[in-house]
């Protein structure tokens, strides 16, 4: 038996959203520019869209629901890796429909722990997003 | 040795707006969440905030009645402010405290406890809405009652045994056919258990006495419903309100860059209570019995019928009715 001590649920959860902003960088890398005789790094418009989504995803869960919300993101295709994200960490299962699947075919009790879990997740993989420049820029709630 | 005796009491606050008793700002999804007790998770209003409350309230008073001009030098520069002159007299001090610069000199004679959720209401289906309670919050609503020496009816019986089942006074208008309730999202099973003579007791003891609140205490004795510790905390996590809030620029019209915020509030007809003990004065000179002072404390309550507690005072938040129930005396 291992006398040394397990990482807590957060700093796997922390882990778990640092691979992924990686993952997502990577896909979807920068591009570098020269401003005012600068080298700027632009982010790329559909890793700003991940992060803006994944900004906007906690209150849309809050509000309607976390059924709902990813439905939402579903059905408009915006940004597919963050539902394959949320699939992965909640239930192992990197997805699409995987969390989106279990809220719809759960009890209460299921959809509360998956909400909870699901915002737990979202604050730290929106730290990251946020520290890599991944916001979108508009304030709306459209894509 | 024999024990001073004390004065109690407890103080019923109930939202007659809503709420922001804030945590200050925090990192998560809402950026200005409301206090809440760590062991439970539930709201709660710090004791400290509730007693600076009071001071303020009485002092005022104080002020209106017996300071009429400010105390100024030889030279007409200002020495003491009518408030200042209040903040200083005795019947502000023995209950809450010297000024600041004198705390030192002895403590108040008030001890003021955190404000306990009692009761949180809840979207229904039927009814429009329902106060929710749990086993948990009334078994530490005992124990404080006796605390303040007032008689509360037992709910030995008011406990719903699982998850989604809940106890709901006779002649409920939430209750749908008599065998469920809708509360939000969460569908409810009417559990055999009666809580109209508990919640009849509750707003007694907590709810003003006035000829407008009249029915505001009839409709607590009948839209009290009994859930399940989980089902309660569940609700008082996820069911309040929580609003965004924006800039806007003045000449577009349109949200300024970053200017957006959400902040958590507790909805109108939230019931909270608070432990209200009162000691003999602790001056060294003639100190005052706990019952004068109680009494003394209970009057100015009374005078101030609806006090704001909380943030966004100019927004309309956190205007609450409030009322001293004193208990009997040891």
């Amino acid at each position: 038996m291992s006398t040394e001590s397990k990482p807590t649920p957060d700093q796997e959860r922390a882990k778990h959203a640092w691979a992924v902003v990686e993952f997502v960088l990577k896909k979807f890398p920068p591009t570098t520019v020269t401003e005012g005789g600068k080298q700027v790094k632009r982010p790329d418009p559909k890793a700003k869209k991940f992060g803006g989504h994944a900004r906007k995803l906690p209150v849309r869960i809050m509000a309607s629901g976390l059924g709902q919300a990813l439905a939402f993101l579903k059905a408009k295709d915006y940004t597919p890796d963050l539902l394959e994200a949320l699939g992965d960490w909640v239930l192992k299962k990197r997805t699409q429909t995987a969390l989106l699947e279990a809220v719809i075919t759960g009890n209460a009790d299921t959809l509360r722990m998956h909400t909870a879990e699901t915002l737990a997740y979202l604050q730290w993989l929106n730290r990251f997003c946020e520290a890599n420049n991944l916001t979108d820029d508009t304030n709306s709630d459209g894509g | 040795m024999s024990l001073e005796p004390t004065s109690a009491g407890l103080l019923g606050i109930h939202a007659l707006t809503a709420l922001h008793p804030g945590a200050g700002t925090a990192l998560g999804t809402v950026d200005l969440p409301v206090q809440r007790e760590r062991h439970t998770g539930w709201p709660t209003i710090a004791g400290s905030a509730l007693k600076g409350i009071l001071r303020d309230a009485c002092r005022e008073q104080v002020k209106t009645t017996t300071y009429h001009t400010d105390e100024l030098h030889d030279d007409g520069k200002i020495k003491r402010t009518r408030r200042d002159q209040a903040n200083a007299d005795d019947a502000i001090t023995h209950l809450f405290g010297p000024p600041t610069a004198q705390s030192s000199e002895f403590a108040g004679a008030v001890s003021v406890t955190d404000a306990r959720l009692l009761a949180y209401p809840v979207r229904s289906l039927k009814g429009v809405f329902a106060w929710i309670t749990c086993p948990a919050v009334m078994e530490r609503f005992a124990r404080d009652a006796a605390m303040a020496r007032l008689p509360t009816v037992s709910a030995a019986s008011l406990k719903p045994a699982a998850p989604l089942t809940a106890m709901l006074p006779a002649g409920c208008p939430c209750g749908i056919d008599g065998k469920h309730i809708l509360l939000e999202e969460f569908k409810l099973d009417v559990a055999a258990g009666d809580p109209t003579a508990w919640a009849t007791s509750v707003a007694g003891l907590l709810l003003p006495t006035t000829p407008e609140y009249a029915d505001t205490v009839k409709r607590f004795a009948k839209q009290l419903v009994v859930v399940h510790d989980d089902d309660f905390t569940h609700f008082v996590k996820y069911a309040t309100e929580v609003t965004a809030r924006i800039g806007l620029d003045y000449e577009t019209k349109t949200v300024k860059g970053g200017a957006l915020f959400y902040q958590e509030f507790l909805p109108t007809e939230s019931l909270f209570y608070s432990v209200v003990i009162v000691n003999a004065a602790r001056t060294r000179n003639s100190p005052k019995a706990a019952g004068e002072l109680m009494q003394s404390l209970g009057g100015m309550v009374t005078n101030v019928p609806v006090l704001q507690i909380g943030g966004d005072e100019t927004t309309g938040k956190g205007f609450c009715s409030v009322r001293l129930t004193t208990g009997g005396a040891k």
